[in-house]
């Protein structure tokens, strides 16, 4: 039988020593204070090249669903064994501010995409990349070394989406995702929901298959 | 954060960290990196803690996610021997529950730790690992339910067999 008071007592063993704790305060301290968290992320780009892109985007619903830049995203994983965090993410454009969307936590990314060319959000669990024309790939890390990313700008997949998942092989092999894009034009026979089966077989080679949603 | 504020959280927080990254890793040097990692996350931070449940809450997830980071690492060692847990107990009970958690698959193992030792509640669990309560509920009930496998079939191997004998 599992005795959680043997397992508390084998745990409180499992520790550093005090003059590692000590050793590590001194390290971390020497370090420069500052925070990594968000960072811009290229070299500059011609802001000018921004701003044109900004402006097909203030049109983008008369774009083709796969090209439309500003997506609303949603995933959810219909799976107990990914243990992945997806992050509703959306870039809106709003008074010709690009505004970045995670979780409902609001970010101007303007002025990085125009000095930077890119954003680069790290959640916990997650990252979202945003290149200069508005596009976010967000990156998803789930356990046993899981990854799952997904961006608006492939034209093969319907509603815009691409997914690139990487797994160790270790107990996962199938799970769903099913995705809702806003504002892009979907299957009609789905209405705006596409839900994709994603596999991944013995060699870790994966392959994504769109499935009707129910 | 102040540094005697910083320091206080350190060595208030430096064992968790440690076994929360043992736990996900199965490396002791691993695991001191990750620790080394998310200390340098706290000294960081640029946000304010309400309180120190609130720091504790905010470690333990920065904990999982650079475990994690490690674990996704083509450069971490796989098949990590049990043996390294040798020498961490005093009894080979409490090895042989340490060692029946560590053969668990690491999905199992973090939430064991989280809910037993750290006395987190599910929803905190679910916090931490971010993933949903009910996904660590059930993946706290199997790993009872393989718990209890593996140590009763320890135990019965340990069961001296006492040959049948015809009483007169």
């Amino acid at each position: 039988m599992f005795d959680p008071k043997l397992y508390r007592k084998a745990c409180d063993r499992m520790i550093l020593d005090a003059e590692k704790i000590e050793e590590m305060i001194s390290m971390t301290e020497n370090q420069d204070k500052r925070t990594t968290a968000r960072r811009p992320l290229r070299a500059a780009m011609l802001a000018a090249a921004v701003v044109a892109a900004l402006g097909i985007t203030a049109s983008a619903a008369e774009l083709p669903a796969v090209k439309e830049f500003f997506a609303t995203i949603f995933v959810t994983v219909t799976s107990d064994d990914t243990g992945l965090t997806i992050p509703s993410v959306a870039v809106e454009e709003r008074e010709g501010r690009s505004i970045l969307l995670v979780n409902d936590e609001e970010t101007d990314i303007t002025d990085a995409l125009a000095q930077e060319g890119g954003y680069l959000y790290e959640g916990d669990g997650f990252r979202v990349e945003v290149d200069e024309k508005g596009v976010a790939v967000v990156t998803s890390y789930g356990d046993n070394g899981m990854t799952v990313s997904y961006s608006t700008e492939d034209p093969e997949v319907q509603g815009g989406m691409v997914y690139k998942v990487t797994t160790d092989n270790e107990g996962l092999s199938e799970y769903d995702l099913s995705v809702d894009v806003v504002g892009a034009a979907a299957p009609a026979e789905v209405e705006g929901i596409s839900s994709y089966q994603v596999t991944t077989d013995d060699n870790g080679v994966i392959s994504v298959k769109s499935v009707a949603a129910e | 954060m102040t540094e005697e504020a910083f320091e206080q959280a350190v060595r208030d927080h430096a064992n968790t960290i440690f076994r929360v990254a043992c736990h996900t890793l199965k490396d002791r040097q691993e695991a001191e990196d990750v620790t080394q990692t998310v200390l340098l996350r706290l000294y960081q931070y640029g946000g304010e803690f309400q309180s120190k449940e609130h720091i504790k809450h905010w470690l333990l997830r920065v904990a999982v996610n650079e475990s994690r980071k490690v674990l996704r690492s083509p450069w971490k060692k796989r098949n990590v021997s049990l043996e390294d847990w040798d020498g961490v107990t005093e009894t080979p009970e409490e090895q042989g529950v340490l060692e029946a958690v560590m053969a668990l698959d690491v999905k199992y193992r973090v939430p064991i730790y989280l809910y037993y030792y750290e006395d987190c509640s599910v929803q905190e669990v679910a916090a931490a690992l971010g993933t949903n309560p009910s996904t660590v509920q059930t993946r706290l009930q199997r790993a009872r339910e393989k718990l209890r496998n593996a140590l009763g079939e320890e135990k019965k191997e340990g069961t001296p067999y006492v040959r049948p004998q015809i009483v007169p």
